[in-house]
């Protein structure tokens, strides 16, 4: 039996390299517009399914979430988003807005919410974000992040990221 | 029915080029069931045993990474720590695996699995004199059959291929030999240049719950033996949607695919699922990168790029031919 035992244990430590597969994955992309504040308008993508571990969208539980279902969540997706998306400017708080509909869009044959963002900071020096948006649920997560023409990738490891206009990317 | 339902708005969204909003009623997503936030370490063996199969191996590695890495911090217990080695190495982290292995193994020496799994990364590192010190560890505490195909799996790695391949298949009887000795006696077969043997080897796995890897040397050994359109039948059936396939897995349909010239179907998900991994700077699948860009995308700088990641992370005997070709490509 120890045997046997022994020899199933070998099998999942077996001689080949395993093949891992992380593909959560949101979009963060934001254009910069400047008069003498800094602000940033675009938005947030993220998958219908990863949001879904942190905002429960299937209310009548019926196994599939329709539109209706996820607009009726509009408001703690934005609570989410507010509390895991914080962008600073020399230790001041910037101001996030959320003006506009949700939509959908798709990636990779993948139902995506499209959240609009408008952040304003007060003045247009360097900024730093911090996202921290389904790492809770997903150590794998990853953003791919094209802000100002900076092209980012937030990861658990790198969720606090400096980006400075004024100089080139 | 809600499949359809969801099926039909899927097919919608192509004729939408930009974000737009739903009707109310649309389907938009099928709800999955709500994740365990605490598992027993017998749903973590579960978890874990699924998770090797194709189209399983992504959909909970993220979620379980969260939580042992709380986990870890909160109990000394060896199989946790083991759980989470073996996540690591998932993704390639061989070196952190590798260290937290020797805490489990001081802590609880008679842990075979930790051991074992010592043993395996040791060797995928190139660590060879250490991996077989680790098989050898294991005399007392398994049988014969595992000790040999631990030691000579390791040997085979070290210009001794013919010899350990000789030698296993003298000290395992085929009658009762485990899946394991088969699938390190077929992976010899293969890099020997004998697919057939491998084949044979293989012949009686079930490809729907046999490991990933042990899946890809079955299409390897068929692609060697240029039968194609069994690749390409036999993997598409392995998942119902194939939603979640394996990047190694695609690869295969994909360059199987190729050679048929039937279409340019799983050419061109491949495509797609490269250019994600590109996007999110994903490293761990760098060896199924290079093999795409030097089968599928023929660029060899990239090919170049992805192999030399590969060799910072893995140095096998497979990896090592894989940075070749990569120099001998034009």
């Amino acid at each position: 039996m120890k045997i046997l035992a022994a020899a199933l244990l070998f099998l999942i430590a077996c001689s080949f390299k395993i093949n891992a597969h992380q593909l959560s994955t949101a979009y963060l992309n934001l254009t910069k517009t400047e008069n003498e504040q800094l602000v940033l308008k675009g938005q947030w993508q993220v998958a219908v399914i990863d949001l879904e571990h942190v905002i429960p969208f299937d209310i009548n539980t019926n196994d599939v979430i329709t539109w209706q279902e996820i607009k009726s969540q509009k408001e703690s997706i934005l609570k989410y988003l507010a509390k895991h998306l914080v962008v600073n400017q020399n230790d001041i708080g910037c101001k996030l807005h959320n003006e506009g509909d949700l939509k959908i869009d798709s990636h990779f044959n993948e139902s995506y919410i499209v959240v609009p963002v408008q952040i304003t900071c007060p003045t247009t020096q360097a900024f730093t974000i911090n996202y921290s948006a389904l790492f809770e649920v997903d150590a794998n997560h990853k953003a791919i992040a094209d802000i100002a023409n900076f092209s980012r990738v937030f990861t658990l490891s790198e969720n606090n990221q400096s980006f400075d206009t004024n100089s080139p990317n | 029915m809600k499949y359809l339902l969801y099926i039909a708005f899927v097919f919608s969204t192509y004729t939408h080029a930009d974000p737009y909003i739903p009707n109310d009623k649309d389907v938009i997503a099928l709800s999955s069931k709500p994740k365990e936030t605490e598992f027993t370490k017998e749903q973590l063996t579960a978890l874990f045993n699924k998770s090797q199969f194709v189209g399983q191996t992504e959909t909970n590695q993220g979620m379980l990474k969260s939580y042992l890495e709380k986990q870890i911090t909160l109990t000394e217990d060896p199989d946790i720590h083991y759980f989470y080695a073996r996540l690591l190495q998932r993704e390639h982290e061989f070196e952190t695996a590798i260290n937290i292995l020797t805490e489990v193994i001081s802590r609880k020496p008679d842990h075979t699995n930790a051991i074992l799994l010592k043993a395996n990364l040791l060797m995928v590192k190139g660590r060879f004199e250490q991996a077989l010190a680790q098989c050898l560890s294991l005399f007392g505490l398994v049988g014969l059959e595992t000790i040999s195909t631990c030691s000579l799996d390791v040997k085979s790695q070290t210009g001794e291929l013919e010899q350990s391949y000789q030698a296993l298949q003298t000290i395992v009887k085929e009658s009762s030999m485990t899946r394991n000795t088969r699938h390190v006696l077929a992976e010899m077969a293969y890099r020997l240049g004998y697919p057939e043997q491998t084949i044979t080897y293989l012949s009686n796995l079930d490809l729907k719950t046999a490991p990933v890897s042990l899946v890809v040397l079955w299409a390897d050994a068929q692609m060697a033996k240029k039968n194609h359109q069994i690749v390409l039948s036999t993997l598409a059936s392995l998942t119902a949607e194939n939603t979640n396939l394996e990047d190694a897995i695609l690869l295969r349909l994909a360059q199987a695919e190729k050679i048929e010239k039937q279409s340019d179907k799983w050419q061109e998900k491949m495509r797609k699922r490269v250019i994600l991994r590109e996007r999110r700077q994903d490293t761990y699948h760098a060896s199924d990168l290079a093999l795409y860009y030097l089968t599928l995308d023929k660029n060899n700088v990239k090919a170049k790029y992805w192999a030399e990641m590969n060799w910072q992370q893995a140095k096998l005997d497979s990896d090592k031919k894989l940075l070749a070709l990569t120099n001998t490509s034009n």
